[in-house]
């Protein structure tokens, strides 16, 4: 089921959401994957971008534990004692508080790289995967320590991160000054502020778009009426929706 | 209803004025008179209502959470369910802009009532 042969499922939502922001879906995935750290797992983290991606990802970590494949040989993967003196040492300095977070995070790279090496064979995750002819995910030792660890594969780290980006949800918890935002929202909109600097498509501006543009910006005036949260939400997704379909149709 | 405003105007918009040979007075009149939340949204199919979206930008910056915060959400759900009850049901934008302009007013008078209790608590303390 969780064969990493099998393509990833890209949800409309998340189709959607890269669409209305230029952004290509590689793009977007791959900046999810450059942010997730082990490190950050080991405590409560406060580093823009890195904390809601391993955030997200320990989330489904916790209530997946996948169930380890009986390999035909009987050596462990991970060489326990070395793995466990390695998150030791990153559990110690990230009480180090007497540096700052960005300089425990420079620093955690080595004890990572070392904990890398010390897996004998990964099982779970590959090196890259292939989310279609083209595209590609290149997964950091961070990612594939984290999918062995829990002995899950990156397709439903990645499905569960997609499941949570709607452009509606994100638009509405905004405008109505919502008081919580789940980290993977909180991620893509970071990720539209600028978070690692991800390159937008050059798209051809057709009728579509710019009514899109037009109308995008009427939006939160236009249902200031609507107070409750799941209704603004529905509303928005119609709308998005809609105006995803017409941009797709005028460009084929 | 007549009211006199004094206005301190930019020299960008004196001169676009100018240019385009109308006066601030008119332009503005323009404007004002457009304002109209009953209207806006008793008239969802009628674009390029700027000048109540103006307005209405401009409420979202100065919103505030207070105690008024909370009569203004009760009689926007109201107005919301006013008007999606005759839109939906009859689709008749005309009552239901009457209808919105009823609870309109029924929600001025709430405010008033809320700031003259308000005055009234501090004059006796």
């Amino acid at each position: 089921m969780n064969n990493s042969n099998d393509l990833l499922e890209i949800p409309l939502e998340f189709r959607i959401a890269c669409l209305l922001n230029n952004f290509n879906i590689q793009d977007v995935l791959q900046a999810y994957v450059d942010h997730v750290s082990f490190f950050c797992t080991l405590y409560n983290s406060n580093l823009p971008g890195f904390s809601e991606a391993t955030y997200i990802t320990s989330e489904y970590s916790v209530g997946n534990k996948g169930n380890r494949q009986q390999t035909d040989d009987d050596k462990p993967a991970i060489n326990r004692l070395v793995a466990v003196k390695y998150v030791r040492q990153m559990v110690a300095l990230s009480f180090k508080t007497q540096l700052t977070e960005t300089v425990r995070f420079k620093q955690s790279k080595k004890m990572v790289n070392k904990l890398f090496s010390a897996i004998a064979s990964f099982k779970y995750c590959p090196e890259k995967l292939y989310i279609d002819e083209e595209s590609m995910l290149i997964f950091t030792k961070d990612f594939r320590i984290i999918c062995e660890i829990h002995s899950i594969y990156p397709k439903p780290y990645l499905e569960h991160f997609m499941n949570k980006v709607s452009w509606a949800e994100a638009h509405a918890r905004v405008d109505l000054n919502a008081d919580t935002m789940d980290s993977g929202l909180l991620l893509f909109i970071k990720l539209t502020n600028g978070l690692g600097k991800l390159k937008r498509q050059e798209i051809e501006i057709t009728d579509a778009v710019l009514e899109y543009i037009d109308e995008a910006e009427q939006l939160r005036a236009k249902h200031y009426l609507v107070r409750n949260l799941e209704q603004r939400i529905a509303i928005y997704r119609e709308f998005f929706l809609e105006h995803y379909n017409r941009i797709i149709n005028q460009n084929t | 209803m007549e009211v006199t405003i004094k206005l301190d105007i930019a020299e960008d918009f004196n001169l676009a004025c100018k240019i385009f040979n109308i006066t601030p007075e008119t332009f503005l009149q323009t404007i004002v008179s457009k304002i109209s939340l009953p209207y806006f949204y008793s008239h969802p199919n009628t674009k390029k209502q700027w000048a109540t979206m103006l307005f209405l930008e401009y409420i979202m910056l100065i919103e505030k959470d207070d105690d008024e915060a909370n009569i203004n959400g009760m009689y926007l759900d109201k107005m919301y369910s006013v008007l999606t009850n005759i839109l939906s049901e009859h689709n008749d934008e005309e009552k239901a802009e009457s209808c919105a302009r009823k609870v309109f007013k029924e929600w001025h008078r709430a405010i008033i009532s809320k700031r003259a209790e308000y005055l009234i608590k501090k004059i006796l303390k």
